[in-house]
C-alpha cells in the first residue's frame, strides 16, 4: 500500500486521543478560551441535516463515512482542518461544495451544514447559531479534540 | 491524438476512405509505407491532429502486412463482469496548463496544474519545465504539492536535478483523481483551446510532449509492465471517411461566454510530433477477424497505474524522498513549510485551494472488468474504447453525447453513472458476441 510510508501528521495524536480514556469526539473547545466559542443551535444542525441528505449525500454517503474517492466528514475531517479557525472551512464549503454545483448554497445554508458536521462529530450544540459571516467564523478556532493534554500522554505511552 | 484517444473524443478522426487508401497503396506498391501528411485541419471540427491518419482528401494510408494480426482472444465485456466504475474530472484550462511562478511572502511557487486530459501524457515534460523553473532559485529543497501524476513526477524530476524532495498532499496516487483516467498515450486531449493558449503555447507542448515521449521509453520491458505498447483496433461498420459534425452546446464561443461552446474549439497539436509516433495502418479486409467492414490498427503506449505508480513511489522514498500527508486551504498556508521553493501541484483542486477559476472540469468515466492477461489489445468502436491493462479491461464511452470533446465540459458531478457504464460495456460486449476468433 502506497500510503503506508507517509508521516500522518496528525493520526498520532488522533489515535492518542482515542487511547486516553475514549473521549476523542468529546466536545472539548480547545480554543474557546483564545478566541470565541463554537456555538450552533439544534434547530441549525437539523436544517444542516437536511440540507446535507440533499446536497451532500449523494458522494458523502448518508452517515459521512465518505468513499473510496470522497473524504470522510468525520475523523479524517477532525485532522484535516484542526488547527484552522472555521472561516477557512465555511470558505472553503462555500465556493467548492456540493461539487456537482459548486457554491451554488446560501451561506445561511452552508453554515447550517457546518453545524450539522459538528454534531456529527460530538460537538454540543449550544444557545448561539453559527454565524454565517466569514469575519465572525474568523474569530471561532475549529473545535480540537483534547489536543494537547493528549499529546502529551501519548508520549508516555507505549 | 492518437491511440485509444478515448481520453478525447477522436475516435472518429480517422478519415480514411477505404477503398481509396486501399486503391492507393497500390498505386504506390512498396512506397506506400510512408506516412500521410496532415494538410488542413479537416473540417466539422475535427481535429488536425490525426497524424498518419490519411485524410478524406485522397491521401493514402498503408495496409497491414499480411500475417500481422496475431490471434485475439476475445474481450469477456458483460455487463454482469463490472468490478469498478471510476470517475474523473479532467483539470481543463481554456490557455493550457498553469506553469508561471509566483511569489507568496518570502516563497516561490511555480505552478504546474490544469493539464486537462493529456496529464499523464505530458507529466515529465511539464515537470521538466516547472523543475527548471524552480532550480532558478538556487533551492536545495522543494516542497511538492499535490501526489497525483503530476506531483510525482515534478518530485521524481526534482530529486534527479539534485534536489531534497518533501511531497505535502491530501492524498496518495490511489486516491487521486489521476488514477481515474484512462491511462493511454493521449497528450493533446482537453489540453488547452486554439484562441486562449495562443500560437505560442504549440511550442512548449511540443517541448512537454518530446520530453515526457522519451522519459517513457525508460519504463518499457520492466517486470510488470508499468508501461507497454498496445494495439489498438479502430473498427467502423462505415468507411473511416464519413466525417462527424460535433453540434455545439450554444451560441458564441470561449471568449464570449467563458466557455467553449464546440469541439472545434479545441486545441490539437500531435502533428508536430508525427515523426516519432507509430501511425495507423489499414486491415485489408481479408485479414480483418472483426465483424465489421472497417478496420485500422494503432501502436499506442499505454499506462498500467497500479505498475507504474508504484514503481514511480518506490523511486522517490528510496531518493529520500519524504511524504507528509498534509491538506492546504489558503496560499497562506504556505508560510508554515520550511521549503522556499514550492511546485504547487494539485490538479483541478487549484480551483478551490488556489482561487484559479479558469479551471474547467470536464467529467470523464471509466468502468472496469477483471484483468484479462491474455487479451493484449484494445478496440474503438462506436464511440466506445476497450483496453487491456494489466489491472483490469477498461471500458469508456468516449462521445455518449455526440459533442466530441465538448463531452462532459463544465459537468462536476464526480459520481458513477450506472447506467452510462452499462451502454459502454454493452456495446463492446455485442461485437465481441458476433466475433468469431479465426486465428484464435
Ligand atoms: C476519464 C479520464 C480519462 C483520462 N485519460 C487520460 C489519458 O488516457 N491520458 C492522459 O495523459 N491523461 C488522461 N486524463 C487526464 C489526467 O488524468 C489528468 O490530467 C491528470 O490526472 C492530472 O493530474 P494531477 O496530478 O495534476 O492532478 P490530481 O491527480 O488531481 O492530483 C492532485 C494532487 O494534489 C493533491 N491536492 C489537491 N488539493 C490539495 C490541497 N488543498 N492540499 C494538499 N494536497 C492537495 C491531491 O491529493 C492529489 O494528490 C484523463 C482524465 C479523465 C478524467
Amino acid at each position: 500500500m502506497m500510503a503506508f510510508n507517509a508521516l500522518r501528521r496528525r493520526d498520532v495524536w488522533l489515535s492518542a486521543c482515542i487511547v486516553v480514556g475514549g473521549f476523542a469526539y468529546a466536545p472539548q473547545v480547545r480554543g474557546a478560551e483564545r478566541t470565541g466559542a463554537v456555538s450552533y443551535t439544534a434547530e441549525q444542525a437539523e436544517h444542516g441535516a437536511a440540507l446535507y441528505k440533499q446536497n451532500c449525500a449523494v458522494c458523502h454517503g448518508g452517515t459521512l463515512d465518505g468513499a473510496f474517492d470522497t473524504p470522510s466528514l468525520r475523523g479524517r475531517l477532525i485532522s484535516n482542518w484542526s488547527g484552522t479557525t472555521l472561516d477557512k472551512v465555511f470558505h472553503y464549503i462555500s465556493k467548492a461544495m456540493p461539487l456537482f454545483a459548486p457554491g451554488s448554497l446560501k451561506p445561511a445554508d452552508n453554515a447550517a451544514i457546518v453545524a450539522f458536521i459538528l454534531r456529527e462529530n460530538d460537538v454540543a450544540p449550544g444557545p448561539r447559531e453559527l454565524p454565517s459571516d466569514e469575519g465572525a467564523l474568523k474569530k471561532i478556532s475549529f473545535p480540537s479534540v483534547g489536543g494537547k493534554r493528549a499529546k502529551k500522554t501519548s508520549s508516555t505511552s507505549p | 491524438m492518437r491511440g485509444f484517444g478515448v481520453d478525447s473524443a477522436l475516435g472518429k478522426f480517422d478519415i480514411v476512405r477505404r477503398r481509396d487508401v486501399f486503391a492507393g497503396s497500390l498505386a504506390l506498391g512498396g512506397l506506400a509505407a510512408g506516412r500521410a501528411l496532415a494538410s488542413d485541419p479537416i473540417a466539422a471540427g475535427l481535429p488536425a491532429s490525426s497524424a498518419g491518419g490519411a485524410k478524406a482528401t485522397g491521401e493514402s494510408e498503408r495496409t497491414a502486412l499480411p500475417g500481422t494480426i496475431p490471434p485475439l482472444v476475445p474481450i469477456r465485456a458483460h455487463v454482469d463482469q463490472i468490478v469498478d466504475i471510476k470517475v474523473c474530472l479532467r483539470p481543463f484550462r481554456p490557455m493550457g496548463p498553469r506553469l508561471d511562478v509566483e511569489r507568496i511572502g518570502d516563497k516561490l511557487v511555480v505552478h504546474n496544474y490544469g493539464h486537462g486530459g493529456s496529464g499523464w501524457s505530458l507529466s515529465w515534460g511539464s515537470a521538466e519545465i516547472a523543475v527548471g523553473k524552480a532550480l532558478t532559485a538556487l533551492p536545495r529543497q522543494v516542497a511538492v504539492i499535490g501526489c497525483g501524476i503530476v506531483g510525482l513526477t515534478s518530485a521524481l524530476v526534482a530529486q534527479r536535478a539534485g534536489l531534497d524532495v518533501t511531497i505535502y498532499t491530501k492524498d496518495m496516487l490511489p486516491h487521486t483523481r489521476s488514477v481515474r483516467a484512462n491511462g493511454s498515450w493521449t497528450p493533446d486531449s482537453r489540453i488547452a483551446l486554439t484562441t486562449p493558449a495562443g500560437p505560442e503555447f504549440g511550442d512548449l507542448w511540443e517541448r512537454m510532449a518530446r520530453y515526457s515521449w522519451k522519459s517513457y521509453r525508460d519504463y518499457l520491458g520492466l517486470p510488470g509492465n508499468p508501461i507497454e505498447f498496445r494495439d489498438s483496433y479502430i473498427l467502423s461498420d462505415k468507411p473511416f471517411g464519413s466525417t462527424q459534425e460535433f453540434a455545439s452546446t450554444g451560441p458564441g464561443d470561449y471568449a464570449s461566454n467563458g466557455m467553449p461552446r464546440s469541439a472545434s474549439e479545441f486545441a490539437h497539436y500531435s502533428d508536430r510530433i508525427r515523426d516519432v509516433i507509430p501511425a495507423a495502418e489499414v486491415i485489408a479486409a481479408h485479414d480483418n477477424p472483426f465483424p465489421v467492414a472497417y478496420a485500422k490498427r494503432e501502436a499506442v503506449m499505454i499506462f498500467n497505474f497500479g505498475g507504474y505508480g508504484h514503481l514511480l513511489l518506490s523511486e522517490f522514498y528510496q531518493a529520500g524522498g519524504k511524504v507528509v500527508i498534509r491538506e492546504f486551504h489558503a496560499p497562506s498556508d504556505l508560510k508554515g513549510l520550511k521549503e522556499k521553493v514550492i511546485i504547487n501541484c494539485p490538479g483541478l483542486a487549484a480551483r478551490d485551494w488556489w482561487s484559479d477559476k479558469t479551471l474547467i472540469p470536464v467529467r470523464g468515466q471509466t468502468a472496469w472488468l477483471p484483468p484479462q492477461p491474455d487479451v493484449k489489445y484494445g478496440v474503438r468502436y462506436n464511440g466506445v474504447s476497450a483496453l487491456s491493462k494489466s489491472d483490469g479491461i477498461l471500458i469508456q464511452g468516449f462521445n455518449a453525447s455526440g459533442l466530441g470533446e465538448m463531452d462532459g465540459v463544465g459537468n462536476s458531478f464526480e459520481h458513477a453513472d450506472r447506467m452510462e457504464a452499462e451502454n459502454a460495456v454493452t456495446t463492446i460486449g455485442g461485437l465481441f458476441s458476433r466475433f468469431s476468433p479465426r486465428r484464435g
